[in-house]
């Protein structure tokens, strides 16, 4: 059994944001006007953060001021609150462990959107709209079937989306390894922002095979989760600082 | 037909008729704002939730709060007419059928609030067919359906034909 799982090493973190803009390229999220941001309405599956997030408290007194970010996708919880409240199982757990989204399932009661206490979940208050002859620029990957439309497909209004950690990405590395007629290799995967990072502070893989590089870096003393009281389990590490 | 005597009827059963100006005119007023609720849900629908100015950290805003304050009216009746009923108090019965009919709609108009609420209020019937029990919003769907059903079930009684004595529940 796999388990996927991403490791963020904040020590190597540049705070470029390449994570965020590879995502936004990757699943197609939509751009918003700077008035539609002020109320919070920004779509961003992985977001950077400067630390602390309130910007009037003060780090250190010059020269001694020290600037922290951290980036923050999905946690992948093992025991995720936003699929137990869904009400019609549009959010759901599958068997490796990632926290998946159907757009075409989900009623838009926001539900998830209050639960998670991370909050990654992101709703579609307005049609998701893009600059003219950005949309011949889309990712083509998703995952579609009757009633189903996953991953970087195109989300209508009314919606809430996710960080599925690139699962599409996922699909086609295992079809492309059957159409090869091969077995498929946990290292032939890694979500885009894994991949565009520029300080390699990434790192991703199945938690579950103890020899892999996450599973490795997450028994490690500066392996600490977000909010890990609340019992949500996250399988995103973080790697602390010093 | 309900019998009333003449002294009562210029009372009670012309107003039935007859409309004062100052009714037309609340009357109109109150349609006013019914044609703006109108056109800002439609507002809503087609252009999406934006239009309510919810936004992150408020998810939630005024729809869940008219949600829990019509459940509350409605428990509100549900408790008046019982605690008339048990007591047996005999000047109840005008209170008694108002407290039911109140449980009934403000009912009605809670649940609405829920569908108002929602991105895809067209796929409502998702929490039916792919239903998971674990969800509130199901205990919601269960609970209010049930709550509904015996409410509704209460106000019919009072208000029907009684078949023994062939007078209306009303006044008996």
């Amino acid at each position: 059994m796999t388990r996927w799982s991403m490791v963020i090493d904040l020590e190597k973190c540049v705070a470029c944001q390449g994570c965020s803009v590879a995502c936004r390229m990757e699943n197609n999220t939509p751009v918003i006007e700077p008035e539609q941001a002020e109320l919070g309405r920004s779509i961003r599956w992985n977001d950077v953060f400067p630390m602390p997030v309130n910007p009037t408290e003060e780090t250190g007194e010059y020269p001694t001021v020290r600037t922290e970010y951290m980036t923050r996708p999905c946690m992948h919880c093992e025991n995720p609150p936003c699929v137990k409240v869904c009400p019609v199982q549009a959010t759901f757990k599958d068997e490796e462990g990632l926290v998946r989204q159907n757009y075409d399932r989900c009623i838009g009661c926001r539900f998830c959107t209050v639960a998670c206490p991370y909050g990654v979940r992101y709703f579609n208050w307005y049609k998701p709209e893009w600059e003219e002859g950005m949309e011949q620029y889309h990712n083509p990957d998703k995952i579609e079937s009757g009633g189903v439309s996953e991953g970087p497909a195109v989300r209508p209004k009314g919606v809430v989306e996710k960080c599925t950690y690139c699962v599409h990405r996922l699909h086609k590395a295992r079809a492309r390894a059957e159409a090869e007629e091969r077995d498929f290799r946990a290292d032939e995967y890694v979500p885009a922002c894994v991949q565009t990072c520029t300080g390699k502070a990434r790192f991703f893989g199945d938690l579950d095979d103890p020899e892999s590089t996450v599973s490795t870096l997450s028994t490690s003393s500066r392996a600490f989760h977000l909010l890990e009281d609340v019992g949500t389990h996250p399988k995103t590490t973080y790697l602390g600082e010093g | 037909m309900l019998k009333v005597e003449a002294r009562d009827k210029a009372k009670l059963i012309d107003p039935l008729y007859t409309s004062t100006r100052g009714f037309w005119m609340l009357l109109a007023v109150l349609l006013a704002v019914l044609g703006w609720a109108v056109y800002m849900y439609i507002q809503q629908l087609t252009l999406g939730l934006g239009q309510t100015g919810m936004g992150r950290p408020v998810y939630w805003g005024v729809y869940m709060v008219n949600f829990i304050f019509f459940i509350g009216i409605s428990h509100a009746g549900t408790l008046i007419s019982a605690i008339l009923r048990v007591t047996g108090a005999e000047w109840r019965r005008p209170i008694t059928r108002v407290a039911e009919a109140i449980t009934a709609f403000a009912l009605i108009v809670g649940t609405l609030q829920i569908i108002i609420d929602m991105g895809r209020p067209e796929r409502l019937l998702n929490a039916i067919i792919y239903g998971r029990l674990q969800s509130p919003i199901l205990w919601d769907i269960v609970s209010v359906t049930a709550y509904f059903m015996g409410s509704i079930t209460y106000f019919s009684h009072s208000t029907s034909i009684n078949q023994k004595t062939q007078k209306n529940n009303l006044f008996t």
